[in-house]
């Protein structure tokens, strides 16, 4: 079968440049607890490293060797001295290219601008930015940064990061950010490539792109189902009840997902394809803390 | 006959619909072909088997409600397209067909059509398009029957077979003017009628002069058949009759249009049971018709009448008795004890016999003294009522007794009374010979006649009367009249005592009862074949025959025409088209489909 994107990336330079005009200037948002060697960021999180930041009350279950004694002596106050920690924040995207993602061209194209929208902010904060064509093999791609001269396989691959955690292997950064651009559509089990991804990053974002016509499939009569990934058949009647069945299942799908992404610490943003195609309206990823 | 009917001007038209559906169909089926859609995940999804109710395989095979939408108004415009209308029976004048039932409508070469079959087809085309019009079914027969009073769609082929021994036209035709004033008339036959049509008749007819060999006459009498064989055709006949059983053949060679009589004698072992005598003809191409080519012959009943002469004759008429009687073998004396078939009898009396001769031998009667008062004014008359010759003698009333006889030189003295009953021979005004048939159902014949004063006893008329007395006799018998008649003769069932009903077996095993009055049947058997009657106990077999050298001889069959293509041909003011109802149906029914479409957002369907 022969995908949309099989014509690689001038196929979806439009959208890749609407993309980036839609998004030019933010920034990925640095969890929390990122840290790094070079110091060439400033980190959030108040800790150990170079320089004083400020004073706070002393909370419960603080470490006591941060208290300032010199304080309590002047003013019978416990407050703990915080320091700004000096990081290097690092960004591994991750864009799965199974033929599912290419089910519609809207679908592909928008994981593609996702994809872009997500190298170029970590670019735009300075990250240290990995992106990884996840294929048959991963495959890390030579221009992370330039999302127009990326150069990546064509979605028509049966990879599916749940069914083969094991190809899961790209050679992450170590607590950096991660985020994995797929539809998640496969039936397998999700705990293995969530751990893949949530182990060693400081933060772990999964982002579920569906195509409108996947979450809200319109009724037909005569319909022949092609899986995009396996070409099993099935020759159904969309009607009411069947929908509502589909529904109901897909449902399921998510929330198993969302369950297993939540008792990992892994942040599982669903996106539906046409917010990205052919308008971007990224508000979703504002509101979700991903980008500033 | 309902109020109104409804029918299709061009309804050959309506067969628009069958191609107009099918590429519907055909549209449907390459438009419903099921759509490929990519899916990411169909784990998703109802497996066939998951749900019998929806999302499976087999509801595929169901066309929408759409389809049957578009089909339904494919079909009303196809129905407006053949120009429906509706109309009362008045619009049309009914229709009188006459169905030409003789045995000529069977005749056909080896693969070819009878003018039977060539009319029924005619007759199912041309009455198609009009199925509720009042049509009257005559059969025209020996006698035209009207068979059905109905419409174009009876199934005329059940009183329809073409077994008559003929047909009568004519009377056929003026039954229907008779029956329904104003009818249009159409004769289905295999030739040109003989009378001159009337305007407004139509007429139908696919016969042809072909040869043809046949039996057109037999009878069997006395342990021979006397037959005559003839050939209808215009070339010599080389053929065989034969004889079962025994399989006793005869050769004939036949000149063209010859007729020649034939005897055969009855093979000793089948003088009590019935033979078959069958023209075997090796040319087919000259025999069209089969059904004339056999007959079967059923044995005659020819036992003795058996006769009591009863006491109280005077000599001379007893000595006649004596003598007619004792030199005729179809009479013999009743044993004592035993119930004779004749009773002879000087006067009116009870006699168990199915037959009484009452011979009033009494010389003339005296005037009474009633006749007395009235002689002054009647003086004339007074003298009429001594014996005499009386007047010439002249028959009335054609009956078997009186067939034949030799009334040349005959001298009859009688008395000048009144016979009761039918009148057979009349001595000037005098009745001297007449019949009835009493309340007990017995048949009484009255004999006026003095021996003394008449040269009858010796004069030829007396052995014949007595040879016309056994036959008659014989007729009253118990069962039919005859055993063996040409199809549609009149046959005549004497039934036993107490009898109340007959049935009939037809040679083709269906069965009716025949409505039995005072105790005597009459029906006109036209199927040939042998007939078989029962009533109680009794059984009887019957032959009929395909006897009528009118119809084996088909050289005056031939094709004609007459307005034969006319019958469907109405005036349109006559009728109210529909038309415009269906096309009012159509453009509702598209209009129901437009809306669902439109509901459905843009015509998934």
């Amino acid at each position: 079968m022969s995908s949309p994107a099989a014509t690689a990336i001038p196929y979806f330079a439009d959208a890749v440049e609407r993309a980036l005009a839609a998004t030019g200037g933010v920034e990925l948002t640095a969890p929390a607890q990122v840290s790094g060697i070079d110091g060439r960021r400033v980190g959030r999180r108040t800790g150990n490293a170079l320089e004083f930041s400020e004073y706070r009350e002393y909370r419960p279950g603080d470490d006591l060797r941060r208290i300032d004694w010199r304080v309590y002596a002047r003013s019978e106050q416990l407050m703990i001295k915080l320091f700004s920690e000096e990081i290097d924040p690092r960004c591994d995207v991750i864009l799965d290219h199974s033929a599912s993602m290419a089910s519609t061209e809207r679908k592909a194209s928008a994981a593609i601008s996702l994809a872009a929208i997500f190298t170029t902010a970590a670019a735009n904060s300075g990250f240290s930015l990995n992106l990884w064509h996840a294929a048959d093999a991963f495959r890390k791609d030579p221009a992370p940064a330039s999302p127009l001269l990326w150069d990546f396989p064509p979605f028509e691959t049966p990879f599916s990061p749940s069914a083969n955690p094991a190809s899961f292997s790209g050679q992450f950064f170590r607590r950096g950010i991660r985020i994995l651009v797929t539809d998640l559509m496969g039936p397998d089990d999700p705990a293995p490539v969530l751990s893949r991804l949530a182990d060693g990053a400081k933060r772990a974002v999964v982002v579920m792109v569906l195509d409108p016509s996947e979450i809200e499939p319109e009724p037909d009569a005569n319909v022949l189902l092609v899986d995009a990934e396996t070409g099993e058949e099935r020759e159904l009647v969309l009607d009411e009840g069947a929908l509502a069945r589909y529904h109901e299942r897909l449902e399921n799908h998510r929330a198993m997902w969302a369950a297993a992404a939540a008792s990992r610490g892994v942040l599982l943003l669903p996106l539906s394809a046409s917010d990205f195609c052919p308008e971007i309206r990224p508000d979703e990823l504002f509101r979700a803390g991903l980008l500033k | 006959m309902k109020d109104f009917f409804f029918g299709f001007e061009h309804s050959a038209l309506l067969w628009c619909a069958v191609p107009a559906a099918l590429i519907l169909l055909l549209l449907y089926l390459l438009h419903r072909r099921s759509k490929v859609r990519i899916v990411p995940a169909i784990f998703l999804w109802d497996r066939p088997q998951a749900s019998p109710t929806s999302g499976t395989r087999i509801r595929f095979r169901i066309p929408p409600a759409l389809f049957y939408l578009e089909l339904a108004a494919l079909l009303l415009l196809a129905a407006a397209l053949a120009a429906p209308f509706v109309s009362t029976p008045e619009t049309f004048p009914p229709l009188a067909v006459i169905l030409d039932d003789s045995m000529s409508m069977q005749a056909k070469v080896p693969g070819g059509k009878s003018p039977l079959e060539s009319g029924a087809a005619f007759l199912r085309r041309e009455l198609r398009s009009l199925p509720d019009r009042r049509v009257l079914w005559i059969v025209a027969g020996e006698s035209p029957t009207l068979a059905s009073d109905s419409n174009a769609r009876t199934d005329f082929g059940a009183f329809w077979t073409g077994q008559a021994p003929s047909s009568d036209l004519a009377a056929a035709a003026a039954l229907a003017r008779r029956m329904a004033r104003g009818c249009e008339l159409l004769i289905v036959t295999d030739r040109k009628p003989a009378f001159e049509l009337a305007p407004d008749t139509t007429c139908f007819s696919e016969g042809a002069p072909l040869g043809n060999s046949a039996i057109v006459n037999a009878r069997r009498t006395a342990g021979r058949i006397m037959l005559e064989a003839a050939n209808f055709s215009t070339l010599p006949l080389d053929a065989a009759l034969v004889l079962e059983p025994g399989a006793l053949r005869t050769q004939l060679q036949l000149a063209p249009k010859e007729t020649r009589r034939i005897v055969l004698a009855v093979p000793p072992a089948a003088v009590h049971n019935a033979v078959t005598v069958r023209l075997e003809n090796a040319n087919a191409s000259s025999n069209a018709l089969l059904c004339d080519d056999e007959v079967v012959l059923e044995a005659e009943d020819d036992s003795p009448v058996t006769y009591r002469v009863a006491a109280g004759f005077p000599a001379a008429a007893r000595s006649a008795l004596e003598r007619v009687l004792n030199g005729n073998p179809a009479f013999r004396q009743a044993l004592t004890g035993e119930t004779p078939d004749l009773d002879i009898l000087p006067v009116e009396a009870e006699s168990p016999s199915p037959v009484h001769l009452y011979w009033l031998a009494s010389p003339a009667k005296k005037a009474t003294p009633a006749d007395q008062t009235e002689a002054t004014d009647n003086q004339q008359q007074s003298e009429e009522n001594a014996p005499s010759a009386s007047g010439p003698l002249s028959p009335e009333n054609s009956a078997v007794l009186s067939r034949g006889l030799p009334l040349d030189s005959l001298q009859w003295a009688a008395s000048a009374d009144d016979l009761p009953g039918q009148t057979l021979l009349r001595s000037g005004d005098v009745p001297v010979l007449s019949t009835r048939q009493n309340l007990a159902r017995d048949r009484e014949i009255f004999l006026n006649l003095d021996p003394a004063g008449s040269n009858i006893t010796h004069h030829p008329f007396w052995p014949v009367f007595f040879q016309n007395l056994a036959q008659t006799v014989r007729s009253e018998r118990f069962g039919p009249s005859r055993t063996n008649l040409r199809s549609g003769e009149l046959l005549h069932i004497r039934l036993p005592r107490g009898a109340q009903s007959l049935s009939v077996v037809r040679p083709d095993g269906k069965s009716a009862e025949i409505r039995v009055m005072r105790g005597q049947a009459d029906f006109r058997p036209l199927l040939h074949g042998e007939w078989l009657l029962e009533s109680g106990d009794e059984k009887w077999s019957v032959s009929v025959m395909a006897l009528s050298a009118g119809e084996s001889d088909l050289s005056g069959a031939g094709p004609f025409r007459r307005n034969a293509d006319r019958l469907a041909v109405m005036p349109f003011w006559m009728l109210r088209p529909l038309a415009w109802a269906f096309l009012l149906l159509a453009a509702a029914l598209l209009a129901a489909h437009h809306l669902i479409l439109t509901r459905k957002g843009g015509g998934t369907c």
